[in-house]
């Protein structure tokens, strides 16, 4: 008889922990058909993986800023001039 | 016949890099006081000390000299210099005696015996556009990931901020691919705690 899965099968516990590697891609396909039925019928676990996203993207645009920039001292500068000379 | 401009160089780079390969003595003045301002901005996310950052920068700027000739133009100049900063900063937290650090698991979240989480909270209310609109936002942001734990916080900034590939990460953190994989999503949920209790 072929095996029935529902949502049910995994704790919101468990679909935390896997929602890495859910969106890499890397759930074999029995568990990630079981994550995706447990966000069927929990919506506080969608609303974690939205966020989760969310956190992601975030954190991806804090480095797309145009960079400000520190003064050098100009005694660094000519360290590193002379360094250079030595190499 | 001179050689082609590699194809991720801006015009004005070309010819920059063609003079520092030449050897030209202004060509290393311009590039460290033209480049440096910025590549120390980029240091002092890694390096809490100033004078690590000054020392990170001139051996950044140095491995980069040695380095000329075999740089082969697929980035930018800019790009090229800013990943040998960031693998120099690398190289010197790895050198540097760890501080303890506050458990990661104060910042994960928290669940029920029955597995259910402890308040879930509601939807985020913000959207991806209102953040690239909104400067307080990617402050917060940015102040959320200074708060993680430092070896969860490298691990975010080298794959999620620099998009480090997980060995490369694994690599100059000296870690296994399995631990980067497992810290990294530990890192994500512990920001998204920090940050659900602005914007959940």
């Amino acid at each position: 008889m072929a095996e029935t899965l529902d949502g049910t099968e995994l704790t919101c516990r468990q679909i935390i922990d896997f929602v890495q590697a859910y969106l890499d891609g890397e759930l074999p396909p029995r568990e990630q058909t079981i994550f995706e039925l447990h966000l069927t019928i929990c919506p506080d676990c969608v609303n974690y993986l939205q966020s989760y996203q969310a956190t992601q993207a975030l954190s991806k645009l804090t480095g797309e800023d145009e960079p400000t920039e520190s003064p050098i001292p100009v005694d660094l500068i000519q360290a590193i001039l002379a360094a250079r000379k030595k190499t | 016949m001179s050689d082609s401009p590699p194809t991720m160089l801006a015009g004005d780079e070309v010819v920059l890099l063609q003079r520092l390969r030449s050897g030209d003595d202004a060509a290393f003045a311009e590039l460290v006081q033209t480049r440096g301002p910025r590549l120390l901005v980029v240091l002092q996310r890694y390096l809490p000390q100033d004078q690590d950052c000054q020392d990170a920068l001139q051996e950044a700027f140095i491995s980069a000299f040695k380095a000329l000739a075999r740089f082969q133009g697929d980035s930018s100049l800019g790009t090229w210099l800013h990943r040998i900063a960031v693998n120099c900063a690398m190289m010197r937290i790895r050198s540097q005696k760890r501080s303890r650090e506050r458990p990661i698991e104060d910042y994960l979240p928290k669940f029920l015996a029955d597995g259910h989480r402890q308040n879930p909270g509601a939807a985020w209310a913000i959207t991806y556009d209102t953040a690239v609109a909104d400067n307080e936002t990617r402050e917060l942001v940015r102040q959320s990931i200074d708060a993680l734990p430092e070896s969860y916080r490298l691990i975010l900034l080298l794959r999620d901020i620099e998009e480090r590939t997980t060995e490369e990460t694994a690599e100059l953190l000296e870690l296994s691919v399995a631990n980067v994989k497992t810290r990294l999503h530990r890192a994500r949920q512990a920001l998204r705690e920090l940050l659900d209790q602005h914007f959940g």
